[in-house]
């Protein structure tokens, strides 16, 4: 029992025995009033628990490092009296981080379904998950509580800030010596217009849609479906970033993202693959835009996942022409190493450091 | 070389709840002002304290509404108005500086000297308070959100307040609970530590919910108990009693004081424990046919609730210049003959002679004079009567022990009408005299000899003038010495055992002043009445006020209580009708306490601190101090009695005099003897629950009233709840309701819904709805309706149109039928 609660009994038994002492009836009415209250207390949050459910309203969700993100619960409730205050315990912790945050954060609900919102701010990019730990009901006066163990789990993939990096991209082809059959496996068609989109730097002034930019406030440029001229290979190795913790993965993550950012900025697509820790075949992910480079992130948060953060030597090496980023943040191409970032750059920002492609 | 970089926690935070319509709700004015009159019941309830409480409470709730107003709604003026109000705070001060002063004087000075507070108006000063207390509530229950601070107050001042006499109703009572819970219910609801933020209003309706819940129940709880309590309270209170002196039983066995003999003349302000722990051996040599009252003290000044310890030698002191004058005393201690004038003495040492023989004098002259008295009697008797007719032979004095269980002597306990002998001596030796005599007497303690008070039998006129018949001419000296001293002592006691304290005493002197009597038997009598009128036996009267008399307390307003109120009541009230009289305490040994031991053939009583009494004894010529017990039984009878007294003395009077005794008073028993009070525990005396119960329906007006006001908010809570279900309802269901609510504003009353044109009708009809809207819940109503079985119709198109629909009738309608609409119907 809580000491609260210990000492509210203290204090009705005090009125109670004063009230005798003085022969003092009214006092004996509330001693009396308070001692109901009491009882009805202790047995309301076992009633409110028993009523209450609690979830998440998403089983997983994104969320950018060093920025908040808001994440909602549903709460449902089905009793007639409302819960004036229950407590939720949430767990955040990274994929194969040491460290935890334990959070308790209390709302109200009344009959029917509720959100409730609470904002989750990760410094590091990676996997995470935010486990809903047991849920813990009280009564009108939070002397008493009733808890309920829960092992809801939501996924969080973290994606690195936008800092894209200052990538220089020769005008030559640099499909580089990949075999047809490689293209046709991984590239589309580069005649067909995908998209059109505000102009961004780096844009090249041939691909601006003129006829709608004069129609507009804006600048807009073209996309295809495959810039077969204007590709670039980044190959991802798991078993590489598996064994790093999760500060360094997230540092591997941010160069990576920061680097795909800087490239797409070209209007150059970026071919990435990697291979399964499982299956071990290899697997390739098209990134045309920021959304799809989040997505080869969020692909290899699950394949570092897969490998359970062990050590392992690929199947087969990285193409030649391929861009590859050591464990320790070099930049590599064809073997040569063309940048390596170091601890001051992240500081400073990713977006300052001039990569030459 | 890198440097490794450490793991960073992620951070979860609650979100920011906005503060805008928090404070909206009528509640917090209403239980603001909740607190600031329960405050103000205290000072109320003290007293002497009084002041103008209209303007006083009106002036609170003012003050409460308006900061409530300015808080909630115009923030930036609550600052401007807070400033204002110190300033008028500080004016009016200044202006009623004077007022404000005595009355600060006046509540020092009371609480310097416990007299009770003058009757004056301490309106300005509660003014002052009332505005300091609606700020300091508001603070912590609004601005700091923190309802321990004032919880705690607030439970403190109800413990004080009966401690000082200053008693709450149960409405007052009421109210403060209700401020207690409300306001404890609503900072747990809008604890902003650590929140998840949740929809707009989500979080002030709970808050509402919550509030009106808890308060409905204290409510009914209160109105349920009130009369329940009323009836069982004394089961209730002895519960605690009998706890209480189980603790305190097993706190004196554990600390070896439970054998400790009763001393001192401390009027007790609580309860009466006992451990039945032996305290006293006394053993007689003759069976004591009445109880024996073995006095150790006597109480002589009175100062509020103690009794300073009564000594003779400042009246002996007294006595010396009259005794020295007195040639009769002077010729039998000092001189050879009467008339020889052969003794002379110097003052100084007349003095001093005449000290050192007083306490012998007077300690033992009415044991020896009664002897002389018996002596007399049988010789008269011999003289006159025949054998069969000699009925004094049995008169004997009594030798009586008395040995203290501790071994501790610092205090004697002395039985009226004795002689004294000296202790034992260190020796162990009984002391010669009683040698030969009393063998099989105990060899420890001390001894008296006495004479109970039925074979007291001095009669000064009759001895004197017998004197020279039966007495020997130094016998006959004797006894007139003797009543010179007698007299001399009457006449410094009428002074010295009269004075009582009347300024901590005014409801007794007025209640004195009021019957005048001059006959020492009516005052007995009326004393006894008043007793018995006013106060009931009882060894768990509870605790008295530490501001008050416990005499006036006990007469006037507890009327509970045991023998040293009882004695202690008399005392003064005899000494206010000038008749000396003392408080004394020591033992009550009832005769039927002696067992015969049939080795030592002695009669042995073991004396407990059951036994332990305190009784009132007042000065009787023949007899000295007389004690007269003014306490009743446990069941409730009086037995007072003294030389030419008795209870049928006392009936003459009463009936004489036309004083109604109260019989309830007379039968009442006191609980921890465990008497039945007339009436099992669990039936009902509906009677005295009506007489009783004057607070109870006052409570009951109150709820009632309370549920009135209350009544808004619930039809508010009704309306939220409503239009929440509809959510749940399906298709037809909320279809139904939308045509009641059409019709009811007049719209297409003569159709039902399932007619082909309904949808392009009622869209005419309304056309700030989208028709888009009305055809789609006309077509999903239909299908819902006349479709497949196992359809389920999403109800989303139907509750959105009755939603836009019930906005646009709501603004067509005014007065009662938009009420009807809204809180009736809960349409919208």
């Amino acid at each position: 029992m809580r000491l609260k609660s210990v000492l509210f009994l203290l204090l009705i038994f005090l009125t109670f025995y004063l009230a005798a002492m003085y022969s003092y009836t009214p006092l004996l009415v509330l001693s009396a009033a308070e001692l109901i209250f009491a009882a009805v207390s202790a047995v309301l949050p076992h009633i409110f628990k028993r009523r209450i459910s609690v979830g998440f309203c998403k089983s997983s969700d994104f969320a950018t490092a060093g920025v908040s993100s808001p994440i909602t619960v549903n709460v449902r409730y089905d009793g007639k009296l409302p819960v004036s205050r229950y407590e939720i315990t949430l767990a955040a912790f990274y994929d194969g981080g040491s460290k935890r945050t334990v959070k308790r954060l209390c709302g109200g609900c009344e009959n029917g379904s509720s959100t409730a919102c609470f904002t989750l701010r990760p410094s590091h990019s990676g996997a995470m998950r935010v486990k809903l730990k047991s849920v813990r009901t009280f009564d009108y006066f939070a002397l008493f509580s009733s808890q309920r163990r829960m092992n809801e789990e939501m996924y969080v993939a973290v994606i690195p800030s936008d800092e894209p990096m200052d990538v220089v991209i020769a005008e030559r082809e640099i499909r580089g010596n990949f075999s047809d059959s490689f293209y046709n496996k991984f590239a589309g068609d580069a005649n067909e217009i995908r998209d059109i989109r505000e102009y961004r730097d780096g844009d090249t002034v041939r691909r601006i849609h003129w006829q709608l930019s004069s129609k507009g406030m804006a600048t807009y440029v073209k996309e295809y479906e495959r810039e077969a001229d204007r590709a670039a290979v980044i190959y991802v190795d798991i078993f590489a970033i598996a064994p790093l913790t999760v500060p360094e993965r997230s540092d591997y993550y941010r160069v990576l993202y920061s680097l795909l950012t800087g490239i797409l900025r070209h209007g150059v697509s970026v071919c990435a693959y990697y291979v399964d820790p499982e299956s071990r075949l290899d697997i390739s992910f098209d990134v045309k835009t920021e959304n799809d480079a989040a997505g080869l992130l969020i692909s290899i948060y699950r394949a570092v996942g897969k490998a359970g953060g062990k050590a392992g030597i690929p199947d087969r090496a990285a193409p030649e022409d391929a861009i590859y980023i050591t464990p320790k943040l070099e930049i590599f191409r064809s073997g040569e190493r063309i940048c390596e970032i170091l601890p001051e750059d992240f500081d400073f920002g990713l977006d300052r450091v001039l990569v030459s492609l | 070389m890198k440097k490794r970089r450490r793991e960073k926690r992620p951070v979860i935070t609650a979100c920011r709840i906005g503060d805008k319509a928090e404070y909206s709700s009528l509640i917090y004015p209403v239980c603001l002002a909740a607190g600031v009159f329960s405050m103000l019941f205290f000072l109320e309830a003290a007293d002497g304290m009084e002041f103008s409480s209209p303007a006083v409470y009106l002036f609170s709730l003012a003050l409460s509404f308006i900061l409530w107003l300015l808080y909630s709604k115009k923030r930036r003026a609550f600052a401007v108005f807070l400033a204002i109000f110190a300033a008028l705070g500080t004016i009016f001060m200044i202006l009623f500086r004077s007022e404000l002063a005595f009355e600060i004087i006046a509540i020092i000075g009371y609480a310097d000297d416990s007299t009770s507070l003058s009757d004056g108006d301490f309106t300005v000063l509660v003014l002052l308070l009332s505005a300091a207390v609606s700020l300091i509530i508001f603070l912590f229950e609004i601005l700091l959100k923190n309802h321990v601070v004032i919880y705690l107050s607030v439970t403190a001042l109800t413990f004080v307040s009966p401690i000082i006499g200053a008693r709450l109703t149960a409405p007052q009572i009421l109210l403060l609970l209700l401020f207690q819970v409300i306001f404890w219910t609503i900072q747990i609801s809008e604890r902003r530590y650590g929140a998840l933020a949740l929809k707009e209003g989500a979080r002030a309706r709970v808050t509402k919910k919550s509030v009106a819940f808890v308060a409905l129940a204290a409510v009914l709880i209160f109105a349920v108990l009130t009369p329940v309590m009323s009836q069982f309270s004394d089961s209730f209170f002895g519960f605690i009693y009998s706890l209480e002196t189980a603790v305190n039983r097993a706190l004196l066995e554990a600390s070896g004081n439970a054998a400790g003999h009763v001393t001192g003349g401390s009027i007790s302000t609580g309860n009466n424990y006992m451990t039945g722990t032996v305290q006293l051996t006394v053993t007689a040599d003759k069976q004591p046919t009445e109880d024996i009252y073995l006095r150790g003290f006597g109480g002589g000044a009175y100062i509020g609730g103690n009794w300073i310890r009564s000594s003779d030698e400042g009246i002996f002191d007294i006595m010396i210049d009259a005794l020295l004058d007195n040639e009769t005393f002077m010729y039998y201690y000092f001189g050879t003959g009467l008339d020889s004038q052969e003794y002379s003495y110097s003052e100084e040492y007349g003095q001093a002679a005449v000290l050192s023989i007083m306490n012998s004098i007077y300690y033992s002259l009415y044991y020896e004079m009664n002897g002389i008295a018996v002596n007399e009697a049988e010789y008269t008797d011999y003289l006159t009567g025949t054998a069969e007719e000699r009925t004094y032979l049995n008169i004997s004095d009594i030798l009586l022990n008395v040995q203290h269980a501790d071994g501790l002597y610092d205090n004697y306990y002395v039985p009226y009408y004795s002689g004294f002998y000296t202790r034992l001596l260190a020796s162990g030796t009984i002391s010669d005299i009683l040698m030969d005599d009393y063998a099989d007497m105990p060899s420890e303690g001390y001894y008296f000899l006495y004479y109970e008070q039925s074979d007291m039998m001095i009669d000064w006129d009759r001895m004197i003038s017998d004197s020279m018949l039966i007495y020997s001419e130094e016998q006959t000296q004797m006894i007139e010495v003797y009543r010179i001293v007698e007299e001399a002592y009457m006449n410094v006691i009428k002074s010295s055992y009269t004075s009582v304290p009347t300024s901590i005493l005014p409801r007794l002197t007025s209640l004195v002043e009021e019957n005048p009597l001059d006959d020492l038997d009516e005052i007995t009598a009326f004393i006894l009445y008043t007793l018995n009128s006013r106060a009931s036996y009882t060894k768990t009267p509870g605790w008295f006020p530490v501001n008050e008399d416990p005499i006036e307390y006990f007469l006037f307003e507890g009327g509970k209580g045991y023998c040293q109120h009882f004695a202690c009541a008399a005392t003064l009230m005899y000494r206010l009708y000038d008749i000396p009289a003392r408080y004394a305490t020591g033992y009550r040994v009832s005769a039927s306490d002696f067992r015969y031991d049939e080795e030592t053939g002695t009669w042995i009583a073991e004396v407990t601190d059951e036994s332990a009494h305190a009784w009132v004894e007042i000065f009787i010529s023949g007899y000295g101090w007389t004690p007269v017990e003014v306490t009743p039984s446990s069941g409730g009878t009086m037995s007072a009695s003294y030389p030419g007294y008795d209870m049928s003395e006392f009936l003459g009077i009463v009936t004489r005099e036309g004083w109604a005794m109260s019989e309830e008073i007379s039968q009442t028993a006191s609980i921890s003897d465990g008497d039945a009070k007339s009436g099992s525990i669990f039936s009902l005396d509906f009677d005295s629950i009506i007489k009783n119960s004057g607070d109870t329906f006052f409570v009951i007006e109150l709820c009632l009233l309370f549920a009135a006001l209350s009544i808004p908010f619930f039809i508010a809570y009704r309306r939220l709840r409503v239009l929440l279900r509809l959510e749940r309802m399906s298709c037809r269901q909320i279809f139904a309701r939308y045509l009641d609510m059409i019709h009811y504003c007049g719209i297409l009353t003569d159709y039902n819904g399932t007619e082909a044109d309904f949808a392009s009708r009622l869209s005419e009809s309304l056309p700030e709805v989208s028709s888009e809207l009305i055809f789609q819940m006309s077509e999903d109503v239909m299908r819902a309706a006349f479709g497949t079985p196992n359809e389920n119709v999403d109800n989303k198109n139907t509750l959105s149109a009755f939603r836009e629909t019930s906005k646009l009738l709501l603004l067509r309608l005014c007065g009662m039928k938009k009420l009807i609409f809204m809180y009736v119907k809960c349409w919208g």
